[in-house]
């Protein structure tokens, strides 16, 4: 005889047995239900047994819960398709927040100061008003505000964000080096400031390089209008004019040369994407080897036309006809020059400013350049 | 998991289905305000489902004796010439070890007191038929091992 059996004679012999009739039974399931969830009703706000009564009640229908599961677990499904397929973003998902600044691309030694904090700046970081940028030697950091524009961050650059709003009043403050600032048209009300020690330029709608390197300190106007004031006066800089400011205040206009406008429209290469939000890392990659190469055209187009680049030192490597690479290091950051040689696990990389060692361990990945 | 053990032994002893209903709601919403100060809930249950049929009665009028029949539990009374090994039974099914789970004493309570059947057991307990198979299995082993430790090889001694 199977264990269960004989203790259900053992039990039945020695008089346990307190049979329930099959009909009574049959009610207790309904009667179990019922009860419970009376029990729910009439005690509101004992949650913390809540949970273990109705898990109880619903343990009635196993049916039910599976069933329950089951949904729960396809509506999760199908949010997380929609909140990762960029086809599928819901309209109030697209786009980035327009009271940050995002980091779409980073290259090189690009830190973030927030506070007294401080770490590498990520792709895909966002960077809220208060936060500083600092790049160094061939850094660079394309940031995006959404309804703003984009402002790309050059090497040896440190600036603050004052304070972002895509449809308001943005400012930066720049300390030292050269953001190109490409925005979108920009309504009434809507303000967008970059504030050197110097000047202030203000504008609406266009696209500039304002810098503040120690000998040169002004702006360059790719497109539209801006209104460039330092303490002693205010001048309006249009579409192909750059504007110095001297150390007593004052302002000098000038003609770009076709030269310095293709610098301008080298920058101006950096995209503004609308559904940032939704672009995958690989698609980014894929549009950013897209703009190194169009940058590398216009490098030697400008090279061609003779003189060092303002821009940047890699183009002046390439006119030496170096090889460049572009290295990713296990901390997350990127550096780019031409690589000397290799001795004692150190790699000597010559970046244009100057030659760098990096450990060979610290080198994840290289990737010649154009 | 309780209810329908606690709804069977109401029933048992009052043999009304609609005051046993009330007074397991009655011992639920009881164990559902002291939730936090209960430790063992099995053992409140049936203490509370004591005390509530003691009360249901005395408002209905019963004299003491009446009550005291119809509550108290008949496992140390002499009933057909075994009293001594139904000593030694109740002492196994009463014992915390004699059961790995609560669950699966609840099962052992239906099935085999209450005289369900397994598939009726599982969804009062709201596992499958396998589980509550094994479950009923698995409690019916826990008792023989008590009874061998209280010095009764196997269960068909007793049969």
């Amino acid at each position: 005889m199977k264990t269960g059996a004989a203790v259900i004679e053992l039990i039945k012999k020695y008089d346990f047995r307190r049979e329930v009739p099959p009909e009574v039974r049959r009610r207790m399931l309904g009667s179990r239900k019922r009860i419970l969830v009376k029990i729910l009703h009439d005690r509101k706000g004992a949650g913390r047994a809540l949970s273990w009564f109705y898990l109880d009640a619903l343990m009635m229908n196993r049916r039910a819960v599976l069933a329950a599961a089951m949904i729960t677990v396809v509506v999760a499904a199908g949010l997380l398709v929609v909140a990762t397929v960029p086809g599928l973003r819901l309209p109030l998902a697209r786009g980035v927040d327009p009271t940050v600044a995002r980091a779409v691309f980073v290259e090189g030694d690009v830190r973030f100061v927030r506070g007294e904090t401080t770490g590498p700046l990520a792709p895909g970081e966002d960077i809220g008003a208060g936060v500083s940028i600092r790049t160094g030697s061939g850094g660079f950091v394309l940031l995006q505000v959404d309804d703003l524009g984009t402002v790309t961050v050059h090497e040896n650059t440190s600036f603050t964000l004052g304070a972002v709003a895509g449809r308001g009043d943005t400012e930066m403050a720049l300390d030292r080096g050269s953001v190109y600032s490409k925005l979108l048209k920009r309504g009434p009300g809507e303000s967008y400031r970059v504030k050197t020690l110097n000047y202030t330029a203000a504008v609406r709608g266009t696209e500039f390089l304002a810098s503040a390197v120690n000998g040169r300190q002004g702006v360059m106007v790719y497109e539209g209008v801006v209104a460039m004031a330092s303490p002693t006066a205010t001048v309006e800089v249009t579409r192909g004019k750059g504007a110095t400011v001297g150390a007593a205040g004052v302002v000098k206009e000038y003609a770009l040369t076709e030269r310095e406008m293709l610098m301008l429209r080298k920058e101006s290469l950096q995209p503004y994407n609308k559904d940032l939000r939704g672009m995958s890392t690989g698609a980014l990659k894929e549009q950013r080897e897209t703009i190194r190469k169009q940058e590398a055209e216009m490098s030697r187009l400008i090279v061609a036309m003779g003189g060092e680049t303002a821009l940047g030192p890699l183009d002046s490597l390439r006119k030496k006809n170096m090889p460049l690479t572009m290295l990713y290091l296990s901390d997350g950051s990127q550096i780019a020059g031409s690589v000397l040689g290799q001795e004692n696990g150190k790699l000597r990389l010559d970046t244009g400013d100057g030659i760098v060692e990096i450990p060979v361990a610290d080198i994840i990945r290289r990737m010649p350049m154009n | 998991m309780y209810f329908s053990a606690i709804l069977s032994a109401v029933y048992h002893r009052t043999g009304n289905y609609q005051e046993s209903e009330d007074i397991c709601q009655e011992v639920f919403l009881g164990l559902f305000d002291r939730i936090d100060e209960v430790n063992n809930v099995r053992a409140w249950l049936y203490s509370a489902m004591r005390n509530k049929i003691v009360d249901h009665y005395r408002e209905k009028g019963r004299s003491p004796e009446e009550i005291s029949l119809i509550v108290e539990e008949s496992s140390a009374a002499y009933v057909n010439g075994f009293r001594d090994t139904r000593i030694i039974i109740r002492q196994v099914l009463d014992a915390p070890d004699t059961f790995s789970d609560e669950r699966e004493r609840v099962l052992f309570d239906l099935v085999a007191v209450g005289g369900f059947s397994v598939a009726e057991a599982a969804e009062h307990t709201g596992i499958t038929y396998r589980q509550a198979r094994y479950g009923f299995e698995k409690a019916a082993l826990g008792i023989a091992d008590a009874l061998k430790k209280r010095g009764i090889s196997s269960i068909e001694e007793l049969l």
